[in-house]
């Protein structure tokens, strides 16, 4: 938005997007009339569209930065890579959402709401301009009300879109005032030309004020302390499918958003961030795995692990202008958590629609009677807790790593007293799977073609990444490279 | 005499206290959409003012705005629909009603 000058329509520059946006816009009438086994066409041809969309975003990754639309949207490696994590994340969930609604109505729905949050995302990551990000974020969270409340006449979901839609959209304007700041303090919208103009000696206290208010509307959507407190309610009221969405797709697409808008404005890195960040983070892990001992139900356990998760991402969010390393701990670790975070959720969805509930005293002695799922969610789970070779185990040494050069020791010792507190409640539900007698009502959970396609990426991605790092470490060595 | 800057940012603060205030302390979520409108507002005025009195000459600020307006738009359409679904189920709309979800 530079005034006076001429625009290109650099569209080759959104070729992804247009093609998520595109898809998604068709499919309105087609889900609105389909009936039978028309049903079906919305979802599939998502699927096809977000596979195109990958394929277009995996072309430009060697691209030279480079911001079009009068600099307002970046096309970089940061942007790319963080777009390929999402189609991945929404792909993964359409997989899930395939085997959760077979022979259900919402099956028709489901996939477009699912394109627009991932659309949103996708901007999120990308855009260079304060009026873009509050339309993207409002974008994501807008499809996000719809993927929560998609059971109309379930009580519980109804409940769960109401606190989401509360919160987020309190949220967004808090945020969006402390934008507005940011605006007031240089007289532009573009992120690299309010860094350049800032100057944060004698405009501190205002700089602060703004972050913070800005900070309120990404950790509400990073589920990061104090804001974190949606979560588990919002998880267990909402279907499976739609709750590894919401605790994959645009919690990535959050933390590339603050990344992105941090770095841009403060290349240098601003006095007090990782201070400040540092104790949230801690804040965050502590609360989230605390609450998470005594959970008895397996999607408010995630919810709480997720939580915790991101406190342990957010110890290199701290450091990430100060440490070279610390964006592809990032990265790396987000690409990571969202596959085995929907694996662990695929299990939850098949587990929720065979039984009807996710309580965690239903997957007793499960382990004999449903060997595949039980195996899957297992090494997830493992993933999760960081063992060793699993992928969060990689992931996790190289937070832990990046804290450390930043200075950060005292972060990392409480994250590695987290993670091993974590291990427990992660083993109690293998446990639970395992050594406990069968109970005499469970059923073998249901298993079908799609289930397994999604439990194969995500068993893949929580498994490989950790045996050969080096594999997704080059994809995330194209993060540094930001428009400046 | 002209009003300065400060005068309208302090009324945009006055119009964020009482948006927060009734997002925190209304019960009835009907008046949670309200305060949330009035949140945006806030915001509106803000980038306003700062337009006219930090960089008249470019109207980027005025496309904000009416980002925000729109915003605000959208999100009473879809909240009062999300509300009237919750009525249908539930005959109520009082957020404290809606405690099923704990754990």
């Amino acid at each position: 938005m530079g005034g006076g000058h001429e625009c290109p329509m650099e569209l080759w520059a959104i070729l992804p997007e247009l093609v998520v946006a595109g898809f998604g816009l068709v499919l309105v009438p087609v889900a609105g009339w389909a009936r039978g086994r028309v049903r079906l066409i919305p979802i599939w041809a998502s699927i096809v569209g977000l596979v195109i969309a990958m394929g277009l975003t995996v072309r430009m990754l060697p691209w030279e930065p480079m911001a079009v639309f009068c600099e307002t949207y970046a096309v970089d490696g940061f942007g790319t890579v963080f777009k390929l994590i999402l189609e991945a994340g929404a792909l993964v969930t359409l997989l899930i959402c395939l085997g959760y609604f077979k022979n259900h109505p919402l099956i028709a729905h489901a996939p477009l709401a699912v394109m627009f949050s991932t659309l949103g995302c996708m901007g999120l990551a990308s855009c260079l301009d304060l009026g873009l990000i509050v339309l993207f974020l409002q974008m994501l969270s807008l499809a996000s009300y719809l993927l929560v409340g998609l059971v109309r006449d379930d009580p519980l979901s109804n409940e769960a879109t109401l606190k989401y839609f509360i919160y987020a959209a309190a949220a967004l304007a808090i945020m969006a005032y402390g934008l507005t700041f940011l605006y007031g303090l240089t007289g532009s919208l573009n992120l690299n030309r309010i860094g350049a103009l800032l100057n944060t000696g004698d405009a501190g206290v205002w700089i602060a004020l703004a972050m913070g208010l800005i900070l309120v509307g990404y950790a509400f959507e990073m589920t990061v302390a104090p804001f974190h407190f949606w979560a588990p309610d919002v998880y267990q009221g909402t279907t499976a499918p739609m709750a590894g969405f919401l605790s994959a797709v645009p919690k990535v697409a959050a933390f590339a958003g603050l990344l992105r808008l941090f770095l841009s404005i403060f290349p240098e890195g601003l006095p007090g961030w990782p201070t400040g960040i540092a104790i949230i983070a801690a804040a965050t892990m502590i609360l989230g795995n605390l609450a998470a001992l005594r959970q008895k139900r397996l999607k408010r356990l995630l919810a709480y692990s997720s939580i915790a998760q991101a406190g342990y991402i957010l110890m290199a969010v701290a450091v990430s202008a100060y440490t070279g390393g610390a964006l592809d701990a990032v990265g790396f670790y987000l690409a990571v958590y969202l596959f085995m975070n929907l694996g662990a959720f695929t299990v939850a969805a098949q587990l929720e629609r065979t039984v009807g509930t996710d309580s965690l005293s239903a997957l007793q002695g499960v382990g004999r009677i449903s060997p595949w799922p039980s195996a899957v969610l297992t090494l997830c789970l493992l993933s999760l807790a960081g063992v060793p070779p699993l992928s969060g185990f990689a992931g996790k040494i190289l937070l832990l790593t990046a804290a450390m050069d930043g200075g950060l020791v005292w972060l990392a010792v409480v994250g590695v007293i987290n993670m091993t507190v974590a291990i427990y409640y992660y083993v109690a539900v293998i446990a639970q799977l395992y050594m406990r007698p069968l109970s005499p009502e469970a059923v073998p959970v249901q298993t079908g073609l799609y289930y397994h396609v999604s439990i194969g990426i995500c068993l893949a991605g929580s498994v490989v990444f950790g045996v050969f790092p080096g594999w997704l470490l080059a994809l995330t060595r194209f993060l540094p490279k930001m428009v400046h | 005499m002209p009003i300065p800057l400060t005068a309208y940012l302090i009324v945009a603060a006055i119009l964020f206290a009482i948006g927060v205030y009734a997002v925190i302390a209304q019960r009835s979520a009907v008046m949670i959409l309200m305060g949330i409108e009035v949140l945006l507002n806030a915001v509106g005025l803000n980038i306003v003012s700062f337009w006219r009195y930090v960089s008249p000459g470019d109207y980027s600020a005025q496309i904000f705005l009416i980002i925000i307006v729109t915003i605000g738009a959208v999100e009473m359409g879809v909240g009062l629909a999300i509300m009237m679904l919750l009525f249908r189920n539930r005959r109520t709309v009082q957020v404290d009603k809606y405690e099923d979800l704990q754990g």
